[in-house]
């Protein structure tokens, strides 16, 4: 009881608890093994105990009824022999004149009652005088079955001082005396019965009396035990033991009994070997002080009890271990489970950065300037995929590719980002795009162990002239919208990127018309499924764009993407899908003011541009900074084309053509020499000591960083390099 | 454009004067041709009268600087114009040389 307070009190600290719990929580499996075990104990102790109840209200109901059978008996029997020896006293009294008379009355008592051993008449002394001082006659059966009788009454064995003489006389009514045992008589042990006799005057004058003997005791006693193990006593309250064994158990609970004043109960005892006995006790009859006792033995009581707990016991622990065998296996299971769902989870965590990192790199997906509308969509299968596109202006140039990578998911992703890498470095200095896709080619070969190969389609077009340079490896040609018609890009294959290191690329070129619309995809497209593994097929492509010609590029990507999920309708997406269309509107230049001159490719032709550009200026009315700043650049141009443009030793001409349209200087610089494109060489690095610096590079440089955009063009075996200041804002 | 290069007192005063565009500038690198092994001696450019540069008299001016880093000299620019200046930070010469 203690332990349990002090476990409730331990209980109310809070630290205790949270530790609890944290326990419990890290230790599930363990927990509920020894939780189930918990109210599996409960619930048996709970079922032993209530049975153990039962079992114990009815032993003691049985021992209850037990004993009231015995003392019932034993009380009729004795019953019998109190009327019997009643009702000679009354005889006795009326024969009381003739002495011998009681010869007779007594043999008839002793025949007549099989129980009684023997009986008499107890004169008191004196009382026949002829008789003598003592005279009893006695009659009493004997073993083989005769009667016997005798004057049992003399000086040897003086009645007068026993009990069953006196006691009734002092009483004045019936007794039974304590046993005895008789050596003149009967030669066993008895108890007498006695009445006192009146004479017609009422003074007592004999004491008529019926011996029985005890040995039926003991069979009564031995009856109906339920219990084999259980005693029974009878006792005198004097301590007497008239049957049963007089054992240390019979001494313990006489001690027990003899104080007890109903002479009726129950008392709990232990024994010497410390196992449980209760004692039942209960008065005979209330004409004799004996007492019977019943003394049930617990543990047999209970044994059949304990034996079904001992035995549930193996069974009941074979179950739990077989319980936690199976919750400690599936608990592993479950570690397993929780490692691989952390797992899955890391990845599919890790896969969303990927995927973030991955439209980072794609380009803004919405371009629009005043000569060009573009917009691209790209949404991949899983995660990450590995289809690419990008584009992005330089020098009035519109540098574009659109890829597939072989394969889905990470690797294809990660390849896609090498190759979207290589574009923007070869495309930063090379204006051709068979070389870009040369370069792209030599560079993925080397180490592509895993024979991953890249569809590429990369195009440069020119926007003040509409020009389009273009080289495919691999890919679907684009298409394109002009005036409600739809043609093809006339594009040779080649060969995909990644496959062949020695594969020879060569550049196209074809003429972009104003207002026209160059629409470029990958085979995620084309081969869109629908549930039934049909796929959506390059007419529908071509119908979806020429029912939406007339749409801008971005609702011409929306047109083609709905049409597209209709088709595929409840099927997953099978492969990227990816889309751009470029929508080329170029705007004429309307010049208000154009000058033109001629040089030769002669440094010293310097001075007649010098006088002529500052003319110009001069006319257009710029604020002398910026004419200085325009002066410079155009002349490091022009300086460049003189030194570069033609082979040494050759003359050549050269045109300077200066425009304004009021907002915006364009100075076009032609000449006839080799193919020679400024743009393509890099800046001189100004990040560079003194000491590092190159001597040369600097002319180009001016002329970007003094401009707003620079673009050069080879058309027709002329170089035609273009500059464009804004004058104003 | 004008181009005048002295020795005074251990150093050379250069001065240059007007607009010094890609011929020019070939012409006044003759003058200050012999900047190019200054030999130790600080050079001090005049610019205040320098109207417009080209790459190529960049390019001088440079040659010029590396002699004179090589042999432990300076180069000062004076004067310069805000125009000509912007032309230096452009090209990053700005921090190659000094000004006055």
């Amino acid at each position: 009881m203690n332990l349990f307070l002090y476990f409730c009190f331990v209980m109310k600290k809070k630290s205790v608890w949270n530790r609890l719990s944290e326990v419990i929580r890290h230790n599930i499996p363990l927990t509920l093994i020894i939780g189930a075990a918990l109210l599996l104990e409960l619930t048996s102790a709970v079922l032993y105990y209530s049975a153990q109840n039962i079992i114990h209200n009815t032993a003691d109901r049985l021992a209850e009824r037990e004993m009231n059978s015995i003392y019932l008996r034993i009380r009729n029997k004795l019953a019998k022999v109190e009327v019997t020896v009643d009702n000679m006293s009354w005889v006795v009294s009326d024969g009381l004149d003739e002495p011998t008379w009681m010869y007779s009355i007594t043999r008839r008592l002793v025949e007549n009652n099989p129980s009684i051993l023997g009986s008499t008449v107890s004169f008191i002394p004196n009382y026949y005088p002829k008789m003598g001082r003592w005279y009893e006659p006695y009659a009493v059966r004997r073993s083989d079955g005769t009667i016997e009788t005798m004057q049992l009454g003399s000086a040897t064995h003086d009645y007068t001082q026993m009990e069953f003489f006196t006691a009734p006389i002092v009483k004045n009514g019936s007794h039974w005396c304590e046993p005895y045992y008789d050596k003149d008589g009967a030669k066993s042990t008895v108890t007498t019965y006695g009445v006192p006799v009146h004479n017609d005057k009422g003074e007592i004058v004999a004491v008529v009396g019926a011996d029985i003997a005890l040995d039926w005791l003991e069979e009564v006693l031995e009856e109906g035990k339920l219990h084999k193990s259980t005693q029974r006593f009878i006792v005198t309250d004097k301590g007497h033991l008239l049957a049963g064994e007089d054992n240390a158990m019979f001494q313990k609970a006489f001690q027990l009994v003899k104080g007890d004043v109903d002479k009726s109960g129950y008392v709990a005892v232990e024994d010497e070997d410390g196992a449980n006995h209760h004692i039942y006790f209960h008065s005979v009859s209330d004409n004799t002080n004996w007492i019977l006792i019943n003394v049930l033995n617990d543990d047999e009581v209970f044994s059949k009890l304990r034996t079904i707990r001992r035995t549930l016991l193996l069974p009941v622990l074979a179950g739990l271990l077989l319980m936690g065998f199976i919750v400690w296996r599936s608990s592993r299971n479950l570690e397993r489970l929780r490692k691989v769902n952390a797992e899955k989870e890391r990845i599919g965590s890790e896969l969303r950065v990927a995927s973030e990192i991955q439209q980072s790199m794609l380009p803004p997906n919405h371009l629009h300037r005043d000569d060009v509308d573009i917009f691209g969509s790209l949404v991949p299968a899983r995660e990450v995929g590995g289809d690419l596109y990008d584009y992005y202006i330089r020098d009035e140039k519109l540098f574009f590719c659109i890829g597939d990578v072989s394969g889905k998911g990470a690797p294809a992703a990660m390849v896609m980002g090498v190759i979207h890498s290589l574009f923007r470095a070869f495309s930063a200095h090379e204006n051709n795009p068979a070389r870009m896709m040369q370069s792209i080619n030599e560079a993925s070969c080397q180490g592509n162990d895993s024979c991953i190969f890249v569809t590429l389609f990369i195009g440069v077009l020119d926007l003040p002239t509409g020009h389009l340079r273009y080289c495919n490896a691999g890919h679907d040609a684009p298409n394109i919208l002009g005036n409600g018609q739809w043609s093809k890009v006339d594009a040779l294959p080649h060969m995909p990127v990644g496959l062949f290191d020695d594969v020879k690329f060569g550049v196209q070129e074809t003429q972009l018309e104003p207002d026209s619309t160059l629409f470029l995809y990958t085979d995620g497209l084309t081969e869109a499924k629908d549930i039934k593994h049909k796929l959506f097929g390059f007419d529908r492509v071509k119908e979806a764009l020429i029912a939406n010609s007339q749409l801008q590029p971005q609702q011409l990507l929306e047109a083609v993407t709905e049409r597209v999920h209709a088709f595929v309708g409840e099927a997953q997406q099978s492969d990227d899908l990816t889309m751009l269309a470029i929508h080329y509107t170029p705007k004429r230049f309307e010049s208000t003011l154009m000058e033109t001159l001629l040089l030769k490719n002669d440094v010293h032709e310097v001075a007649k541009f010098s006088t002529f550009i500052k003319s110009v200026l001069e006319k257009l009315n710029i604020e002398k900074s910026l004419a200085r700043q325009l002066r410079l650049a155009i002349e490091e141009a022009v300086v460049n084309v003189i030194n570069y443009a033609y082979p040494a030793e050759q003359m050549g001409d050269i045109e300077v053509c200066v425009m304004s349209d009021g907002e915006t200087l364009k100075t076009v610089i032609t000449d006839s020499g080799v193919a020679f494109d400024p743009t393509a060489k890099e800046k001189a690095d100004t990040s560079l000591s003194a000491e590092e610096r190159q001597i040369g590079g600097l002319g180009i440089l001016l002329v970007r960083e003094l401009m707003d955009t620079i673009n050069y063009e080879r058309i027709d075996g002329q170089n035609i390099l273009t500059l464009i200041k804004k004058l104003k804002g | 454009m004008n181009t005048k290069l002295e020795e005074i007192d251990g150093k050379y005063f250069a001065t240059l004067e007007g607009e010094m565009d890609t011929l020019a500038a070939t012409e006044a690198e003759q003058v200050l041709k012999p900047l190019y092994q200054s030999d130790g001696k600080d050079v001090i450019i005049d610019c205040t009268n320098l109207e417009y540069i080209a790459s190529s008299g960049l390019r001088i001016l440079l040659v010029i600087l590396k002699g004179a880093k090589a042999t432990g000299s300076k180069v000062i620019m004076r004067g310069m114009n805000d125009d000509i200046k912007n032309v230096f930070k452009l090209t990053g010469l700005i921090n190659a040389f000094e000004f006055e």
